[in-house]
């Protein structure tokens, strides 16, 4: 099966061929043995050409992987993917630019604004708190406040939509 | 000798302070938040007490609910470790009128060294030179304002009433200057419980060197050498290493003398340390003195052989100092690895969340003062410091190929930590050669940002392949009647949530 392992600043053609437990692997660089064996949930021992790694398969994100500690952000795209990118479609999900969540898990102490203020890109938004350290978190575009989902003093969670600017 | 000491704090400084009471053969007592009733130090511990919810300031900070437990459990001593009320003059003087130790120093050298703005003055009066900046904290921000263009921008506003980093702000101009005093007081107030800010001239180069020292009850004051502590990041410290590739011996017999007399100026009693600035024409000035154990003591410990945790405890009990200055000699290179809970790659960010596997390094001159195991989760709580890689070698080149080893084999999964942060400082050829000063980080940050993301095409393979294994395992198990939503990984349920959304 033919597989783009795609890292960014550079994509790498290979075939991954299913051999019982293991895989055959063909590149550029060659034909490759890869072996995977789970240690830990979301964690393997990977030996592959005899050369030995641990990764980890980051959970929160599902394509962050770590080998033996370097932190990877990959697509993995099989030929039905490359076929449809070829053809402009684009599988991302739409990113909505006005949507500002908690890039950390603490707590919101200040909210500068009420909905219907109309902000300009960078000025504060709200205030929040975490391990002791004060972020501010600055509006990613201008525009209008449509919503804001939290109120100050409340803990949010990473990733927690908190305001909406339209 | 005492035969019950409370430890009033958690993480890897409790369960530190801990090991070495069980080897003095002293029990040990630990106080414990809702969050941290499984938490390395409440389980190391010989008695352990719940004192309030989650949130420090109902909980660590709360010294009324401390000292009603050390009353209870018949503590003879309290060791407060570092943060929390360590720094708290009337933490001090509460426990000592309860007539329990307070293994630190005395409460008006607490108050004195503790107040930056009164250390100021306080050092004004001796031969120690001393940063230029305000000696009052700010009360009139249009007056603070004078004194920061008189001594020029850029300034440093500092947080009177603590340490750490927290409250300090870096001014380039008088346009942000209100904004950034606002900042910084709130900052502080909600790390110290005290808003009070000051501000100092922002050296350019500057070297962050502090000596340790030790003091005793009947006048010995004695400095262990220095701590190089130049590689930070938001002004935390995150490697140091002893002895510093920038001083030479003069400088540091003259630093040496300057910590000893800083300690003598405020009559000062246990382990302290003393912070330099020191510019690139080997100027150095006070920074400040630290009245408690540090983070980055066990660096002092590897090059001289000593246990400064039981010399606190000694100190406490009265005893005379065992070494003089003359016994202490510094032996090989040891360099401190600080592993915390942060994404490196994302600004430091704190990264929390359960541990899923943990391999930490050990074998020769290899040693972690850490609170982690395996399972264990990592709350916003607190401090996202999970622990302290310190290694030791002959001389500097082989302490730092050892920490390259032991960082390479440390494992921590589930989380966003520090590790391979370290390990690209280590591995930088500014780093390795020497002399370098707290811009570091600032400098070489897109080279070190670079290398932690570099990976050669092997890696890439690897991880490519590995996810594809690991989906095929997934959809394996998922199609199995027998998988629960307990046993299936979280990668499933990050994948429901994304597709609910």
């Amino acid at each position: 099966m033919k597989y783009e392992i795609n890292g960014g600043d550079k994509a790498l053609q290979v075939d991954f061929q299913q051999l019982g437990d293991k895989l055959i692997i063909r590149s550029e660089s060659g034909e490759m043995g890869f072996e995977a064996v789970r240690i830990q949930p979301g964690i393997y021992s990977v030996i592959m050409n005899q050369r030995s790694f641990v990764v980890g398969i980051r959970s929160e994100v599902a394509l962050k992987v770590s080998v033996n500690g370097t932190p990877l952000v990959i697509e993995l795209l099989d030929a039905v993917h490359i076929h449809l990118r070829e053809l402009g479609w684009a599988a991302m999900e739409e990113v909505k630019a006005g949507l500002v969540s908690s890039q950390i898990p603490g707590l919101v102490t200040k909210i500068f604004h009420l909905v219907g203020d109309k902000v300009a890109e960078g000025e504060p938004l709200f205030l929040m708190e975490a391990m002791k350290m004060e972020n501010e978190i600055k509006a990613p575009v201008s525009g209008v406040i449509k919503k804001i989902s939290i109120k100050e003093g409340e803990t949010v969670e990473k990733g927690t939509n908190i305001i909406e600017i339209g | 000798m005492f035969k019950k000491i409370l430890v009033a704090n958690r993480g890897e400084i409790a369960l530190r302070v801990m090991r070495t009471c069980r080897e003095m053969g002293i029990e040990v007592v630990a106080v414990f938040s809702e969050a941290d009733r499984t938490a390395p130090h409440v389980l190391f511990a010989d008695e352990a007490y719940l004192i309030g919810p989650a949130p420090a300031s109902e909980s660590y900070l709360r010294w009324d609910n401390i000292l009603e437990v050390a009353r209870r459990s018949q503590t003879d001593a309290i060791h407060p470790g570092y943060g929390f009320l360590s720094e708290n003059t009337e933490f001090a003087q509460q426990v000592t009128e309860a007539d329990i130790v307070f293994i630190g120093p005395p409460a008006e050298a607490i108050k004195t060294m503790g107040d930056k703005t009164m250390a100021r003055q306080s050092m004004l009066q001796t031969d120690v030179p001393v940063v230029p900046g305000t000696e009052e904290p700010i009360s009139d921000v249009e007056q603070a304002l004078k004194v920061a263009e008189d001594i020029g921008f850029p300034v440093l506003i500092k947080a009177a009433g603590g340490g750490g980093g927290k409250g300090m702000r870096i001014v380039e101009s008088a346009k942000t200057f209100a904004d950034s005093v606002a900042k910084a007081q709130r900052e502080s107030q909600s790390a110290f419980g005290d808003g009070r800010v000051y501000i100092e001239k922002y050296l350019e180069e500057p070297h962050h060197i502090e000596f340790q020292i030790l003091a005793d009850q009947h006048g010995h004051v004695i400095h262990l050498n220095e701590r190089e502590c130049s590689i930070q990041r938001r002004y935390q410290k995150v490697i140091e290493e002893s002895p510093s590739p920038f001083l030479n011996p003069e400088l540091r017999e003259q630093m040496g003398r300057a910590a000893v007399e800083t300690a003598r100026s405020c009559n000062y009693v246990g382990a302290g340390t003393v912070e330099f600035l020191v510019d690139k024409h080997k100027n150095f000035y006070f920074l400040e003195m630290n009245t408690r154990l540090q983070v980055e003591h066990p660096v002092t410990e590897m090059i001289t052989g000593t246990d400064l945790v039981a010399e606190q405890i000694r100190i406490a009990d009265g005893q005379v100092l065992s070494m003089k200055q003359t016994d202490i000699s510094s032996t090989g290179h040891a360099i401190e690895c600080r592993i915390y809970a942060e994404d490196a790659a994302h600004d430091f960010t704190p990264s929390t969340g359960k541990i899923s596997m943990l391999q930490i390094p050990d074998g020769t001159g290899t040693r972690f003062d850490g609170a982690i195991r395996q399972g264990l989760e990592i709350t916003p709580y607190y401090d996202p410091l999970l622990g302290k890689l310190v290694c030791w070698a002959e001389d500097r080149e082989s302490a730092l190929n050892r920490a390259e080893r032991a960082l390479r084999e440390f494992y921590i999964g589930g989380i966003e930590t520090t590790i391979q942060f370290c390990r690209a400082v280590i591995r930088h050829p500014v780093f390795r050669h020497g002399p370098y000063d707290t811009h570091f980080y600032a400098t070489h940050k897109v080279e070190l940002m670079e290398q932690l993301s570099r990976s050669s095409d092997e890696v890439q393979i690897v991880a490519g392949a590995t996810l594809f294994q690991h989906r095929e395992q997934l959809k394996l198990s998922s199609q199995s009647e027998s998988s629960t939503t307990a046993t299936r990984s979280n990668w499933v349920q990050a994948q429901q949530k994304r597709v609910r959304r």
